[in-house]
């Protein structure tokens, strides 16, 4: 049967947003499935097929409890866009189809006291140097050169060694998630291609659709969650949105090739067809390995949006001819939403150490969890959702209920509806740029064909994918942004 | 079939390949991911064009599939050079001897164009003996 075909009725509806697809043999699963959607995501996820992706990630061996997706669900390769699922840490299993290629793609958000009405007369000067002095596309180097000691360095450090060698300050690191470090020591299990594709790339944002935001906070939904976030209505804030470049490109690519020289028997043993799911035991060479590379690429994205953070602030002192302090420049929170990691959840009512991979999701902790930096435990974690391009972002906080559904996972943005070909020809008389200025967003970009696979439309509405968040319980809506200025790289 | 054509699903963009035999289909997937990156073949006269010459082992020929496109997208991505063109030593189902006809990129992609995946790839066989593939591409 074409999944297309598939009827919603065959899902169960828990709640107004969960819908569960119980376990079923003839459908090769070995857990159930559940999607946090409205009625309209879900159909357009049977629509686009990526109900078939939640499904395949149910079949793999060892998965705990079900098989999620996130309702920016479409469709990917392996997971699908918004897919997580869980592995005991000590026998389960590791797949970089669970993380992406992009590894550690995340955002990363800073506040400023600088109020939005201040920003009207430097708002092209803004755009221009961004544009000007940040490298962005697909082939652009950093300005920032690095040695190869000094990149294994960032490899070991990431965030921790931008702090020490470029600028920011130490303060910022508790802001990271995991503290912009994950432990990496094998340094062997780097290949030569991703050192060389990475040491120059430290300090790019990349292509595709990854930008730098100029933002105005223009709805505090929780008054005292945004106090504690440092955000405050009517002020800029910055989001940026990068990940490993050609570095965690390569790491996995590299991986897959390495696990596919033994995972395919496995595969075929599970009658798992998509090779984009390839898995290695964790304990395994192959699986540690991996994990470890993992954790490097990691690193190296944290350290990449660092040191875009400070040359981001060294533009806007330039431009406001004032320092970063008295601008009132702050880290809110760094988060990745292409990674997978060691947490501690409950199973059953026991506390179990398990593999959690997020492919275009966001972790999303509750208030008390240890993980989360002192000064927002109260609140809980903060869950950073960009809309698409010339529309709002959220910030909003993590919730009891995320630990309990979803393995404290959020959704991490709009989730395109479109795509990239349909995009453009919809977008075809479209004068993308003169069209946003008319809402007051300037757009800089290199790529007239890229603003036009950017469009909103392209997009599913921020606003029903953070009805639906905040609807099933998994993140809680603290505050609004909108874009003033949009560079895309 | 044509023998190669670029299409999009919701968040990537791919490739459908056809030709009689490998080495047509690898110079077709070579030609449709030069038209998703520019819209255009390139032209580069031969004696102008940089030679880089390079070799595979795999256990499949999707798997060289995968690792010739990967090739390309690397001289691409860390050189900034375009494949125009390839010439083959050797091309058969686990074993590629080539060389690379490359030239400097003028201009920007039209894509970020960030990995080869194996999602769904399968070189079959039609009724009219063609081979056919579908790559798709992270972006």
């Amino acid at each position: 049967m074409d999944i297309r075909d598939m009827d919603i009725k065959e899902f169960n509806q828990l709640s107004p947003y969960r819908w569960e697809l119980e376990k079923d043999k003839s459908k090769n699963m070995k857990a159930g499935a559940e999607i946090f959607a409205s009625q309209e995501i879900l159909q357009a996820a049977i629509d686009d097929a990526s109900i078939q992706q939640v499904i395949n990630v149910s079949s793999l061996p060892g998965i705990v409890s079900r098989s999620l997706a996130m309702p920016d669900i479409h469709y990917g390769y392996g997971f699908s866009i918004g897919g997580t699922a869980a592995f005991p840490a000590e026998d389960g299993i590791v797949l970089p189809g669970g993380v992406g290629y992009d590894i550690n793609c995340g955002v990363r958000l800073i506040s400023t006291s600088i109020p939005a009405d201040e920003i009207k007369k430097f708002r092209d000067q803004l755009g221009v140097a961004i544009l000007r002095d940040i490298p962005t596309g697909l082939t652009k180097k950093s300005s920032h050169k690095m040695s190869q000691k000094e990149f294994m360095r960032v490899l070991q450090n990431g965030a921790e060694e931008i702090v020490n060698n470029y600028g920011g300050e130490k303060e910022d690191l508790q802001y990271i998630e995991s503290g912009g470090k994950l432990d990496f020591h094998d340094t062997g299990v780097i290949g030569p291609r991703a050192i060389e594709r990475g040491k120059n790339q430290v300090g790019s944002l990349g292509g595709g659709n990854h930008f730098i935001e100029i933002q105005k906070v223009d709805k505090i939904y929780d008054p005292e969650a945004a106090e504690t976030f440092g955000l405050r209505e009517g002020d800029i804030s910055i989001l940026l949105h990068t990940g490993s470049r050609g570095f965690g490109h390569q790491v996995a690519s590299d991986y897959i090739e390495k696990l596919r020289k033994r995972g395919l028997d496995k595969l075929k043993k599970f009658g798992i067809k998509d090779h984009q799911l390839i898995f290695a035991e964790i304990k395994s060479k192959e699986g540690r390995a991996y994990l470890q590379a993992l954790n490097a690429a990691s690193n190296f994205a944290w350290a990449n949006r660092h040191l875009l953070m400070t040359d981001v602030i060294q533009i806007f002192e330039h431009v406001f001819r004032n320092s970063a302090k008295k601008l009132g420049m702050q880290m809110v929170y760094d988060q990745a939403h292409n990674i997978a990691k060691f947490e501690t959840h409950t199973v059953k009512g026991k506390q179990e150490n398990l593999l959690v991979h997020r492919k275009g999701a966001t972790r999303a902790f509750p208030p008390g969890h240890p993980d989360v930096p002192a000064a927002y435990r109260n609140a809980g974690q903060p869950v950073l959702i960009p809309g698409s391009m010339g529309t709002a972002s959220y910030v909003l906080k993590g919730t009891p209920e995320a630990m309990e559904l979803t393995w404290g996972t959020s959704a991490h943005g709009a989730g395109r509806r479109m795509s990239r070909s349909k995009a453009i020809k919809f977008a075809s008389n479209m004068a993308v740029r003169e069209n946003l200025k008319h809402k007051n967003i300037l757009v800089f970009s290199h790529s007239q064909k890229g603003l036009k696979e950017e469009i909103p439309e392209a997009y599913k509405k921020i606003d029903d994918v953070i009805e639906v968040t905040e609807g099933a319980g998994i993140s809680k809506k603290v505050a609004r942004m909108v874009p003033l200025v949009v560079v895309k790289g | 079939m044509k023998p190669y054509e670029t299409f999009s699903t919701t968040a990537d963009v791919g490739i459908r390949i056809s030709g009689p035999n490998l080495r047509n289909l690898f110079e077709n997937a070579l030609k449709g991911l030069n038209i998703l990156l520019f819209d255009r073949l390139p032209r580069v006269p031969a004696h102008t064009s940089i030679q880089q010459k390079f070799q595979l082992e795999g256990d499949s020929p999707e798997n060289l599939l995968v690792n010739f496109l990967a090739e390309i997208l690397y001289h691409l991505q860390q050189y900034g050079k375009v494949t125009a063109n390839v010439t083959f030593r050797e091309l058969s189902e686990k074993h590629l001897d080539a060389t690379l006809h490359l030239a400097p990129l003028t201009g920007t992609p039209d894509h970020d164009i960030k990995s080869v995946t194996y999602h769904n790839l399968e070189i079959t066989t039609g009724d009219d003996n063609q081979l056919s593939a579908e790559v798709i591409f992270d972006v």
